[in-house]
């Protein structure tokens, strides 16, 4: 087998991330619009010509309407790159721009291609969650899986179950922390270099949105503790420490070391191998521990060499138990540290790439920093990890 | 009015983190782009009370003014204009100004971001910023008002001299105005100098805040280099003739404009243009020519497109065509239809020559569409190939919309039909486009009369917007829903017609021009002829609308309607033996454009007639034409008189400013004084 290639992380951008609601930043932008104007600010950002992209990999959950028509490609051509440039569209639910970049950048890695744009948008508010879906019904005919797999707040439930050491006042405080955490990131301008503006259409005029709109940065114990759980009596998942229901898009551009010469580019980090792993539908949050054991397998490494863990919080009850597993501390400095999607937000397939540019950031701010991961869970139970390089 | 369409002036504001706090302000009336945004009234207090609140604000430190998605501002609300007296008219005009200059007034920088369709005072609103982009999207992009016998009264005519040079100035606004409404591309109007900046569709809005985020941090600055009189007097000159040509003194919104532009270009006091422009307007829009104007705009962009005399029947699929008599017309009706609709086509005809030349001219349409790029040459191969050249019958089985343009002679015209009714299938429709003879007479020996409408198509094919669908008592409405939705594919105006000898078109051009031809007789020359039907706004005269249609057919529809009401359409001698000659038209134009000496020679006067003066030649022209349509309405030639004036906007050329004929008439009080009432009140609610 050749050798492999380099595939390098040169930037990316994202839209701040809006509520998946009549009154939400988007309710009147098209997903496939808000794709776009990520595409179009990553070409003027990083001056690669347009027409030099060699694939467009975008993902998103619901491949229907304004997130339809072979979604890469559409937006090649929507935003102006040229009719030489191809795309395709991807779908892994919440791992979808996670695995558009490392498919992205394994095109790289085996030479079949130099520069490939790799993102994600979800519009939930467009398509709220499996809304557009007809699940099997062999599902639960067969006992394939429980009637609890479908339904991401009950796998939540279970994650409990499995859990009985995770408590409601682990999950609030973790949750709370990470209010705290992207409250403080955002006053901080570490997200300045990654959350672009843009101009949506509202029913009061055009409008400029350039914050996210899903945190609560004023968020108390109090008020978290005095949420109760949709998903069953007396169950312990709020909407205090689950994710939201977003609208979000953004993507990252991929380089080779070819075209970093010839483009005269900057690449901030490497993509160095990754692992995405099945689990029990039943508790998909316990996804990213067995894709991060399996990922430090494989490279040799430990979760002592890793510098920065940037994991998707879909339910604080899944982060709790993936930090457990691995020794680490609830507030461990490391693990998220601008917060994460219980504060920002998860728009289903966008959020990989919005961990992928909080490693960048990190890794900015810390140079002498090594390893990053970003780790999500899945729906219908799987677990992606991706270990990224600083250079 | 039942819906609120007024369109509200929305303000947004923005931190940004380079420029400050800015402020949007959307142009946007609540519907989608098929309502572009006006200016009412209540838009214009809605204007207020933005510049109210955006004055009362400290700390802005500039303004983004745009449209909702796909428009930006398409101009005043015209349907305010109807019957509109000079008080309002004034009132209405300064309080444009007096609010567009607020914008201007603004102490920080002002951009127009032009995202779509800019017409009009949507322009005008636009100029009074100090800055536009232009995005490469923006369908439309034009000042119309002089083809509506107004002028840019909001500013345009001061303001585009100052931005652009008054050269430029007159293109737009009055060349293009009357060049059938020319629109500028956005491209074109960038390197016009309306817009600053030309930015692609995709990112506009982000790219247009970014240059006003620029241009208040001081990062950019833009600049420009007028001037105001380069090539102003030749283009003075040539304007003024271009207009005389035009319009020939009949309306006088063009020379309006064209002073207040010079007035401008020429370093004129700004208040004072403004004073001028409101003078004007206030003048221009209650006057007949602009009310007329509007009318003829209300007819040919909204009603026509509506087609109310369409039955409401779904119409039959068409998957294939064919064109029986494959001349000089029916090749052009075969590559309208080609390109069009892109079925199966057959082209039939009895002669192998008239194919072959046939062949050529679709073939040669064809290949201009691929040097022009609309279609690719693999497209070019494919329409080429579906096209049936034949002699014989056989190949037309199976044509849902089959059109006849052969020879006028009605046998002829039966017998096709008879030997299509042969091969094709019971509902299969058949048009005939005949300019004279009786529809429902050929109709009459088929098997299925009902089969049979007329297609009335006008020479050049390709130029003319327009068609009349001739309805005889045997049609089906299946089949006037058919001719309906071709002509909507085609892309022509159709107005439908009974089944009357020379529809409507013809026979009101050919009463109308009988003072013209009688003229001849009583001793009056072609040219004063034609020059006192121009002046009355007309593009041309009789005569020279005969070099254009040709003599012979002229007088073959003089004949026809002759035949028909002897009364009110006696045939000339003067012209029976000019149809005789083998000319192309009255004036030979190969040597300075007079009259063909063999034309003089034949001509005769009338013992002891006197010659009649312009001004007599008119009013008979117009008293005919009112009596005419009169009888047009009354026999049920058409549904009421807008079909008329219709007719004639589309199909002859006739003015906006005249409204048609019918509204001229009426403005004017000949239909009062000839037929006893307006023509235009009579109007059918249900065709409106």
């Amino acid at each position: 087998m050749a050798e492999l290639r380099d595939a390098y992380y040169i930037d990316g951008v994202r839209l701040p991330i809006g509520r998946a609601k009549d009154t939400g930043y988007y309710a009147g932008t098209r997903a496939d619009d808000m794709a776009v104007r990520t595409i179009r600010v990553l070409m003027e950002r990083t001056g690669i010509p347009d027409d030099r992209v060699d694939d467009v990999a975008w993902a998103a959950t619901a491949q229907v309407g304004d997130q339809g028509l072979t979604l890469g490609r559409s937006l090649a051509i929507l935003a102006g790159l040229g009719q030489n440039v191809p795309g395709y569209a991807i779908d892994r639910m919440c791992a979808g721009a996670l695995t558009a970049i490392v498919n992205a950048g394994n095109a790289i890695r085996v030479g079949a291609q130099d520069v490939v744009l790799a993102g994600g948008v979800e519009h939930m508010g467009h398509h709220p969650m499996g809304a557009e879906v007809d699940p099997n019904p062999r599902f639960l005919s067969d006992k394939l899986v429980d009637q609890s797999a479908l339904v991401m707040g009950n796998t939540a439930e279970n994650l409990h179950d499995v859990h009985t050491d995770i408590t409601r006042e682990r999950t609030d405080e973790y949750a709370l922390q990470s209010q705290e955490r992207t409250g403080k990131a955002q006053a901080n301008g570490i997200f300045d270099d990654h959350v672009v503006p843009m101009t949506v259409w509202t029913d009061e005029g055009w409008r400029v949105v350039s914050v996210d709109e899903h945190p609560r940065p004023g968020t108390t114990m109090e008020d978290l503790q005095a949420l109760s759980s949709p998903f069953r009596a007396g169950g312990l998942v709020t909407a205090g420490n689950a994710a939201g229901l977003n609208d979000g898009a953004g993507g990252v551009v991929l380089a080779s070391q070819a075209a970093v010469d010839e483009f005269g580019l900057t690449p901030r980090m490497k993509l160095v191998d990754y692992a995405f792993v099945g689990v029990e539908p039943e508790t998909m949050g316990w996804g990213p521990v067995p894709a991060t054991e399996k990922l430090l397998a494989k490279t040799g490494l430990s979760i002592d060499d890793i510098d920065v863990i940037d994991m998707n919080e879909a339910f604080a009850v899944q982060c709790v138990a993936f930090l457990d597993h691995f020794g680490l501390p609830l507030d461990a400095e490391h693990v998220n540290p601008y917060g994460g999607a219980i504060a920002m937000g998860h728009p289903l397939a966008f959020s990989g790439a919005r961990l992928a540019m909080q490693v960048a950031s990190w890794f900015q701010r810390h140079p002498d920093a090594r390893y990053g991961i970003t780790t999500m869970c899945i729906g219908l139970g799987m677990g992606a990890a991706v270990l990224w390089e600083n250079v | 009015m039942a819906e609120d369409i007024q369109t509200k002036f929305k303000l947004q504001y923005f931190d940004s983190p380079s420029a400050g706090r800015l402020a949007l302000m959307t142009m946007d009336n609540g519907f989608d782009y098929t309502r572009p945004n006006v200016f009412g009234e209540g838009a214009l207090r809605s204007l207020a009370e933005a510049l109210d609140e955006l004055e009362s604000q400290e700390d802005v430190k500039g303004l983004l003014l745009t449209g909702k998605q796909f428009i930006f501002a398409v101009g005043a609300d015209t349907s305010e204009f109807q019957g509109i007296d000079g008080d309002r008219v004034r009132e209405g005009i300064e309080t444009g100004h007096e609010l567009f200059s607020r914008i201007t007034a603004l102490p920080y920088p002002t951009l127009a971001a032009i995202n779509g369709a800019c017409m009009g005072g949507g322009l005008e609103i636009a100029l009074h910023c100090d800055y536009r982009t232009i995005s490469t999207g923006a369908a439309a992009i034009a000042f119309p008002e002089v083809f509506l016998s107004i002028l840019p009264g909001w500013g345009g005519t001061q303001l585009t001299p100052r931005l652009i040079g008054g050269a430029k100035a007159l293109e737009v606004i009055v060349t293009n105005a009357l060049n059938n409404n020319k629109m500028l591309t956005p491209a074109q109007a960038v390197d016009l100098g309306l817009g600053d900046r030309l930015i692609e569709s995709a990112g506009f809005l982000e790219d247009s805040r970014e240059l006003l985020e620029r241009i208040v941090a001081g990062e950019e600055t833009i600049t420009r280099d007028v001037e105001l009189e380069a090539g102003l007097d030749e283009a003075l000159e040539q304007t003024r003739a271009f207009v005389d040509n035009k319009v020939h003194g009949a309306t006088q919104a063009p020379y309006e404009a064209i002073d207040c532009i010079e007035f401008a270009a020429r370093g004129g006091d700004l208040a004072e243009g403004r004073k001028r422009e409101i003078e004007a307007m206030t003048e221009l829009l209650p006057a007949n020519q602009a009310q007329a104007a509007i009318y003829a705009f209300d007819l040919t962009q909204r009603r026509i497109k509506k087609q109310p005399w369409k039955p409401d029947v779904k119409g039959r699929r068409i998957r294939k065509m064919a064109v029986i008599g494959s001349g000089l017309m029916g090749a052009q009706m075969g590559a309208l239809f080609l390109q069009r609709y892109e079925v199966p086509l057959v082209m039939k005809d009895i002669d192998q020559g008239v194919l072959d030349k046939a062949r050529e001219h679709i073939g040669g349409e064809v290949d201009k569409l691929v040097q022009k790029g609309r279609i690719n040459p693999g497209k070019g191969e494919f329409l080429k190939g579906l096209v049936t050249y034949t002699l014989d019958y056989e190949p037309v089985a199976g044509a849902d919309f089959v059109i006849e343009a052969v020879l006028e002679r009605m046998d002829l015209k039966k017998a096709i039909f008879a030997d299509l009714e042969e091969v094709l299938d019971d509902d299969a429709v058949l048009a005939t486009n005949t300019s004279s003879l009786s529809v429902g007479e050929m109709a009459s020996d088929l098997e299925h009369p009902e089969r049979v409408v007329g297609f009335h198509f006008f020479n050049p094919i390709a130029v003319m917007p327009f068609l009349e669908i001739v309805r005889p008592e045997s049609s089906s409405d299946e089949a006037i829903a058919t001719a309906f939705e071709v002509a909507k594919k085609i892309k022509k105006s159709a107005v439908q017609c009974a089944d009357t000898p020379a529809f409507i078109v013809n026979r009101m051009l050919t009463r109308f021009n009988g003072a013209g031809i009688e003229a001849i007789r009583r001793g009056n020359t072609f040219r004063e002829v034609d020059d006192a039907y121009k002046a009355m706004g007309l593009p041309m005269g009789p005569f020279e609308l005969f070099g254009f249609v040709g003599i012979k057919v002229a007088f073959h529809t003089a004949e026809t309607l002759h035949e028909a009401f002897p009364d009110r359409f006696p045939l000339d001698d003067n012209f029976a033996r000019i149809a005789e000659l083998d000319v192309d038209g009255i004036y030979d134009w190969g040597s300075g454009g007079e009259p063909y000496q063999e034309i003089l020679d034949l001509v005769e006067v009338e013992e002891g007639a006197e010659k009649w003066s312009a001004e007599e030649i008119q009013r008979r022209a117009k008293e005919a034409a009112a009596d005419e349509a009169r009888i047009m309405v009354a026999d049920g030639a058409v549904v009421d008189a807008r079909d008329i004036d219709t007719g004639m906007l589309l199909g002859a050329g006739f003015p906006f400013f005249l409204g048609g004929i019918c509204k001229h008439l009426d403005q004017t009080g000949i239909s009062q004084e000839v037929t006893g009432s307006e023509l235009v009140t009579e109007q059918d609610a249900a065709f409106a």
